[in-house]
């Protein structure tokens, strides 16, 4: 089934609200297997996001002009011996979109730690 | 030292990364192929990284095979020559094999020794009074032969 323009399937929105919280973690910027250990931290598991789903979703979300990507600076990656990264950052448009999802749906972000630390604290 | 499974296991995700980027827009291919060298890279130099690491990026190349095929045809349907598409099919069909060979194949082993066949019964002359006593001859007829045995009428 297509997708309406603009609309985002769950994992995009997944990603845009770990974007949020790490925004708000002062994290601006982020990269590929960054935010995958996030969201595997975040929901538990063990096994990352495939490459495939995890870079469509990026491309996508920047497409759609709520990420925004640049490479950074090729010489601090040489500084450290490891290749360079390509880093994403929440614009405006996304930050307000992560937002207001937020808000409209709080119960539903919830994650399997946040689950565990309610049920211990009842 | 990279162990020859993680070698291996690195080898098929870049070498799947070039098949479904070939004959892209250099910029665009060169960007998806650098970040999945950094996250590779990322994930294998992680501080946590676990002594499966090899089976985890196998399991996300492999779980993430359709996203990449689909994201390769929102870039627009590749114009490729038969000669590329004979290629392309050829690199993929590798790449099965050789997942399948190092991950998935049981080695088949013949068995080292033929099966004896089971013994043969020898009976002994104490075990022949065990057997049940041979029928006595057929009664004897007029048309019975000299020469052959017969029971008389009682």
């Amino acid at each position: 089934m297509r997708r309406k323009t603009g609309e985002l399937v769950p994992f995009e929105e997944l990603i845009l609200a770990a974007a949020v919280r790490l925004w708000n973690a002062d994290d601006r910027e982020f990269y590929g297997y960054q935010m995958a250990k996030h969201l595997a931290d975040e929901a538990d598991r063990k096994l990352l996001t495939a490459y495939g789903t995890l870079y469509r979703a990026l491309g996508r979300l920047e497409s759609m002009g709520l990420l925004q990507s640049t490479w950074e600076d090729p010489q601090k990656a040489a500084d450290e011996n490891r290749p360079g990264r390509r880093l994403y950052a929440l614009t405006d448009a996304g930050l307000d979109r992560a937002r207001s999802q937020e808000q409209s749906q709080p119960a539903t972000t919830s994650t399997a730690r946040g689950r565990r630390r309610r049920l211990a604290s009842a | 030292m990279t162990s020859p499974v993680l070698a291996t296991v690195v080898w098929l995700v870049r070498t799947w990364t070039r098949v479904y980027t070939w004959n892209l827009d250099s910029t665009i291919r060169d960007d998806r192929r650098a970040e999945i060298d950094s996250d590779i890279w990322e994930q294998v130099h992680a501080p946590d990284a676990s002594s499966m690491v090899a089976f985890e990026i196998l399991g996300r190349l492999l779980l993430g095979l359709s996203a990449d095929v689909q994201w390769r045809f929102e870039q627009g349907v590749p114009t490729m020559s038969p000669r590329l598409v004979i290629r392309a099919l050829l690199a993929s069909t590798l790449l099965v094999v050789t997942v399948w060979t190092l991950f998935f194949s049981q080695p088949r082993t013949l068995p080292t020794t033929v099966q004896a066949p089971p013994p043969m019964r020898i009976l002994r002359a104490d075990a022949m009074s065990a057997l049940p006593p041979p029928p006595p001859p057929p009664l004897c007829t007029p048309n019975t032969a000299p020469n052959v045995k017969c029971t008389k009428w009682p």
